[in-house]
C-alpha cells in the first residue's frame, strides 16, 4: 500500500491547507470539471474547508438557482453564462418545502417524506415538530422558521430544533 | 541591511525595508529576536533568491500608484510567476513559511490561473495525482453538471 500522508492527499509534496489556499482561487463554474481528478479533489471542491478558505480570502461567489413549477412538478435550475442548466443533485423531490440559504448550503425546510438525505449543497432540516407550508427567514446567520401546518399531511420529523 | 541563511548554507544580504514585507521576519525584528545571521531551515537558496528578488521589487509598493510604477510591477509579477510547478510550490511553501502575504496571493492565483482551464488529463500529470475515481463516480460527476462539459476546447498541454 502506499504510504500518503494524510497532510498532503490534494496535490503529492504540498500540505492540503496549501493546497486548498490555490483551489479557493478557482471559479465555481470550473469546479466539475475538477471534480475527476481524484476523489479527494472532489469531496474538497464540495466541502466546507473550501467555502471557510473563500471567505477568508473573500473569493465567495453568488449564484442564482430557480425553482421551476413545470407540469405540477418542481425543477431546480442554476444560471451559469447567461444559460439556465438543471440542477440534478437535489436527492429527492421537495413538495411544500420552502428554502433558505446560508453561506454554502440551501436548507430545505419543512416537507412530508420520511426519509432524510443530504449531499453537498442541500441540507434537509428536521424540525422538532414536523411541518409544511412554512416561512423562513435568515436574520444574522441563523435561519428563523414560522407558520406552518403541522400534521395535516405531513410525516412527523424528528427532534433537533 | 539584514542577513538571511538557507538551509543550504547560503548567506543573503537584504535591506530591512524589503525583508519586512515578511510578517514572520517582521515580527522577529520587532522583538529583538534577530540575530545577526536568521536562518531560514525550510528554504533553500534557489528559492530564496526568488523571494528575494520578489522583495526587492516590492519594496516601494506603497509608492507605486503615486509614481505611475503600477504597470511596471504588474509586468513583473507577471514575469515573475512564469516558473515551473516545482519551483512555483517552493515559492509558495517560502512565502507561507515568511508570511508574505502579496506573494502568496500571487503566487496562489497564479496555480490557480493555470489550473481552470486545463484538461483532467493535463492537471493529474502535470501534479502528478493518481485518479482513484471508478468509472461510475465519474459518470456521476459528468451527470450532475453536463454543462460543465461543454464549450470551448480545453488546454491539455502539460506546462
Amino acid at each position: 500500500m502506499v504510504d500518503v500522508s494524510p497532510q498532503s492527499q490534494l496535490i503529492p509534496n504540498l500540505p492540503d491547507v496549501i493546497a486548498l489556499q490555490c483551489l479557493a482561487r478557482i471559479p465555481h463554474s470550473h469546479h466539475p470539471k475538477l471534480f475527476l481528478i481524484s476523489k479527494s479533489w472532489r469531496s474538497t471542491l464540495n466541502s466546507s474547508a473550501l467555502y471557510n478558505t473563500q471567505s477568508l480570502l473573500r473569493t465567495t461567489e453568488t449564484f442564482l438557482y430557480l425553482n421551476l413549477c413545470i407540469n405540477f412538478t418542481f425543477h431546480w435550475y442554476t444560471l451559469i453564462s447567461h444559460k439556465l442548466f438543471p440542477v440534478c443533485s437535489m436527492p429527492v423531490k421537495s413538495i411544500r418545502s420552502d428554502f433558505a440559504v446560508l453561506g454554502s448550503k440551501i436548507y430545505v425546510i419543512g416537507r412530508s417524506i420520511s426519509e432524510i438525505p443530504s449531499n453537498n449543497m442541500w441540507v434537509f432540516l428536521l424540525m422538532r415538530i414536523g411541518r409544511e407550508f412554512v416561512t423562513t427567514g435568515v436574520v444574522n446567520g441563523k435561519i428563523y422558521v414560522m407558520g406552518g401546518c403541522v400534521r395535516l399531511w405531513g410525516q412527523g420529523l424528528c427532534d433537533r430544533g | 541591511m539584514v542577513k538571511l541563511k538557507s538551509n543550504d548554507d547560503k548567506e543573503f544580504e537584504v535591506e530591512e525595508a524589503a525583508v519586512i514585507q515578511s510578517e514572520m521576519i517582521k515580527n522577529m525584528i520587532e522583538d529583538g529576536c534577530a540575530t545577526s545571521v536568521i536562518p531560514l531551515p525550510n528554504i533553500d537558496s534557489k528559492t530564496l533568491i526568488k523571494v528575494i528578488e520578489y522583495l526587492n521589487k516590492h519594496i516601494n509598493m506603497g509608492k507605486a500608484a503615486e509614481t505611475g510604477e503600477e504597470d511596471d510591477l504588474k509586468e513583473f509579477d507577471e514575469q515573475f510567476v512564469n516558473m515551473g510547478w516545482e519551483e512555483l510550490f517552493d515559492v509558495i511553501m517560502a512565502a507561507n513559511y515568511l508570511n508574505i502575504h502579496e506573494l502568496m496571493e500571487l503566487c496562489c492565483q497564479s496555480a490557480a490561473d493555470r489550473l481552470k482551464n486545463k484538461s483532467v488529463r493535463a492537471v493529474r500529470e502535470m501534479l502528478k495525482i493518481t485518479n482513484d475515481l471508478t468509472e461510475e463516480e465519474e459518470q456521476e460527476i459528468i451527470n450532475d453538471a453536463p454543462w460543465a462539459f461543454e464549450g470551448p476546447e480545453i488546454d491539455d498541454t502539460v506546462n
